[in-house]
């Protein structure tokens, strides 16, 4: 399954200027349906009611790092759920993070991305993800 | 601080502010060279600033050591880079891009902390902080060597600061 543009995705992060560079970074890509969340427990809410209301979500950015419910919290809840189970996940992680990578992996994320970050790594991270 | 342990300890954030500059500012930054701070006044009109403590392992000996990260710039420069950042144009300073400085602080902190955890310092960081204003103050931690670096870019000048003290 290709990387399609025109999916639903949701950007979770805890800084507005992070989530608005990704959200310009995927428009250029050509995206349109572009949502929002500051937190994780938001973006799960967020990802329920998208999944209730017959709209879902199709793909997750998220932050690692957040005050609140972290990005890793958040894919341990979606890859819970068996609603949730195979929807693509990408994780943001500082370098300092690295170490903890396997953690995700065992947690089911799609694939992850180091900041600091360019429009084309975050591309080719994105196109890993939909093979 | 050694003049030894300074270079090994402020290089990761100068390789790191390059880097984020080049991927996610697109900007190119030419930092000059470091000089010992005396003031506690900013040398910009917003700074972002990052605390960190922690412990460094040399020789067999594991130090307690605290620091801080700032990133101070002339509102003008900020407002431009910003832009740059989030692919947008900005005449001034507003709600929009009131964090972009501490994200940029907090991306250089993440990425410095992962190279200098592999040269035996283990790191803490608080959350980043902005403050604005011309000629505000920055409280470093007691008894700290403050180092600041200009950086240059196309559109004027900006600073960075490491501050870093061992037990």
């Amino acid at each position: 399954m290709a990387f399609n543009p025109k999916q639903k995705i949701l950007i979770v992060d805890d800084m507005s200027t992070m989530r608005k560079i990704i959200k310009n970074m995927l428009t250029k890509m050509g995206c349109d349906q572009l949502h929002e969340a500051e937190d994780g427990l938001p973006a799960w809410k967020m990802i329920e009611e998208a999944h209730t209301a017959g709209s879902p979500f199709e793909f997750i950015v998220s932050d690692w790092n957040m005050p609140g419910l972290t990005g890793l919290d958040l894919l341990k809840k979606i890859r819970e759920d068996e609603r949730f189970k195979t929807l693509p996940f990408l994780m943001i992680t500082a370098e300092a993070e690295q170490s903890n990578v396997i953690i995700a992996v065992k947690a089911g994320v799609s694939n992850f991305i180091v900041k600091p970050f360019s429009i084309v790594t975050l591309k080719e991270k994105i196109d890993k993800v939909f093979p | 601080m050694a003049q030894s342990n300074f270079v090994e300890f402020s290089k990761p954030f100068i390789d790191a502010l390059i880097d984020t500059f080049e991927k996610m500012v697109h900007t190119e930054i030419k930092p000059h060279n470091p000089k010992i701070k005396t003031t506690s006044v900013a040398r910009g009109d917003i700074t972002a600033i990052i605390g960190m403590n922690g412990t460094v392992e040399k020789d067999g000996q594991i130090k307690d050591f605290k620091g801080l990260l700032a990133l101070s710039w002339p509102e003008p420069v900020y407002v431009t880079l910003a832009g740059r950042m989030l692919f947008e144009e900005y005449e001034e300073y507003n709600d929009e891009i009131s964090d972009s400085g501490a994200e940029i602080a907090n991306i250089v902190m993440g990425n410095a902390k992962g190279h200098l955890a592999n040269i035996g310092y283990k790191i803490g960081m608080a959350s980043p902080t902005s403050i604005r204003g011309a000629g505000h103050e920055i409280k470093y931690p007691p008894n700290t060597t403050v180092i600041e670096i200009t950086i240059g870019t196309d559109i004027g000048d900006f600073c960075l600061e490491i501050c870093y003290q061992e037990a």
